[in-house]
């Protein structure tokens, strides 16, 4: 069973957000990562490049294949996170913490309302045979 | 529906994430590809590799006949030894490839890829001799592979000494469990290893045998990231209907001075050279190439990947690639990643044995 954790915003491509006052964290969730399977390259975007909700902002690759990344929200990167290049198996090892991928200034909170909350989240997966 | 192999419910146990894979179900990991992959390269790993296919070939010039129609050479083959050889189509394609076991005087098993067994099995119907038996008892039949450095001890432990000192591509069959089985110092991953075939109930319980004993379950995935490292082919990448064995590079497996369908095509190619030839990639940037990215020489396209992955013992990204003559030969080309050119050395195609003599 894959974690879902409560205070977090989900997007239907399996990306969480972490709102840290006017900015928000982003990453994949333990689902996606468990889908994925062993992570060996993420491409993510620079800082100071414009991220779109629900448009693609990098790639995670894992030994499988070959997996977009949607932003939950728009807005600016303000912060990317270094360590996947050297160590993208943080993703698998701890999706919701150190393997964040990027710092976003977000441009609109509306769109926040756009995201699933934990609890849709989880219906989801249920879904998806989870 | 795809189909159970024996072992189906050993890997449910195990915690297997199944796929279906040439219409069996298999386990494509257990825990981790990575894993898998590293514990064969150090330790010992086994796989499922039931879905393979198994044909007979017997009768009367069964061997001159089934001669014709392979590149490797079957005289070569004395009883107990087994093959690695190619069938190719008169036009130089690839029908499959396979490993060849001369299991009696005038009798060949044939191990061949899941996905082609039908086509081999109707190749193999029309062209020898109706004197000749071609029978297909890939149903019957179970296998697992055991791989890794550490395969020879658990086999002396499991199937005894004797059964352990095999040569590489020697093969017995073995008592076990009140039946018997066929075991080859064979593989598919690059490192010392042997593999089974025999009835379903036996394979199970060997394959139990072996995991009880701390050998790794592993599933297709590391199956596939092994076999890369190590610079094989796989039939549907490095090989096809339209990829001759030459332009593969698998010339120690074609013996142009007999005759064979197809002989003639590659000969040709091997003397005044082929268009293409595939080239071992090693990235200098991060980044995966998959099968069908293009390969560039410059502003212009000269190849393309047929098969490209985190190579996992090795600790790079690598890919395989069909590249136009000359170009082969040029020491660093270009692999487009999604709209990025990544800059690639052009290295032997076996890397993983590249690397253990020290070339990188």
């Amino acid at each position: 069973m894959s974690r879902v954790l409560p205070n977090l915003r989900y997007t239907r491509e399996h990306e969480w957000l972490l709102v840290e006052g006017g900015r928000g964290r982003v990453g994949i969730t333990d689902y996606a990562q468990e889908s994925l399977g062993d992570v060996v390259y993420v491409e993510l975007p620079g800082v100071g490049d414009k991220v779109v909700q629900g448009e693609p902002f990098g790639v995670v690759e894992s030994v499988k294949a070959a997996s977009d990344l949607y932003a939950p929200v728009s807005g600016v990167v303000v912060e990317v996170n270094e360590a996947l290049k050297e160590s993208p198996e943080l993703v698998n090892r701890d999706p919701y913490g150190e393997g964040w991928m990027i710092l976003v200034e977000m441009a609109d909170e509306g769109e926040l309302e756009k995201l699933l909350t934990a609890e849709e989240y989880e219906k989801l997966l249920a879904g998806e045979g989870e | 529906m795809p189909e159970k192999t024996p072992l189906y419910e050993e890997h449910l146990k195990l915690g297997a994430k199944m796929i279906d894979f040439s219409g069996y179900l298999l386990p494509v990991q257990y825990t981790s590809i990575i894993e898998e992959h590293l514990a064969v390269r150090e330790r010992a790993g086994v796989f499922d590799i039931s879905h393979m296919g198994e044909i007979l070939v017997e009768g009367e010039g069964a061997g001159p006949a089934l001669n014709r129609l392979l590149t490797n050479d079957l005289e070569l083959l004395f009883p107990g030894r087994a093959q690695y050889t190619i069938m190719t189509y008169g036009h130089g394609g690839t029908v499959d490839d396979l490993i060849a076991y001369r299991v009696a005087a005038s009798a060949y098993l044939l191990v061949v890829n899941a996905a082609n067994i039908r086509k081999d099995y109707a190749h193999l119907r029309q062209h020898l001799p109706p004197g000749v038996a071609v029978r297909d008892l890939s149903a019957g039949y179970a296998g697992i592979a055991l791989q890794g450095p550490r395969s020879r001890e658990h086999v002396k432990t499991v199937l005894g000494e004797e059964v352990a000192g095999l040569p590489p591509f020697g093969f017995t069959f073995a008592p076990y469990g009140g039946d018997e089985v066929l075991v080859s110092r064979t593989g598919y991953t690059g490192e010392d290893g042997f593999e089974v075939y025999g009835p379903p109930g036996a394979v199970r319980d060997l394959f139990r045998a072996f995991v009880r004993q701390g050998v790794v379950p592993c599933g297709l995935g590391a199956r596939d990231t092994l076999r890369f490292e190590a610079g094989l082919p796989l039939y549907g990448h490095e090989l096809g209907e339209d990829i001759t064995p030459v332009e593969a590079g698998l010339d120690p497996f074609i013996k142009l001075e007999k005759d064979f369908l197809g002989r003639q095509v590659l000969l040709a190619q091997k003397e005044q050279g082929t268009g293409r030839r595939l080239v071992g990639l090693r990235l200098k940037e991060k980044g995966v190439a998959r099968q069908g990215y293009a390969v560039w020489s410059g502003e212009k396209q000269v190849g393309f990947v047929t098969t490209g992955n985190y190579a996992p013992y090795l600790k790079g990204y690598f890919a395989l690639a069909l590249v136009d003559t000359p170009y082969h030969r040029e020491r660093v080309l270009a692999v487009e990643v999604r709209g990025k050119r990544l800059e690639a050395e052009v290295l032997p195609k076996n890397f993983l044995k590249f690397f253990r003599r020290g070339g990188i």
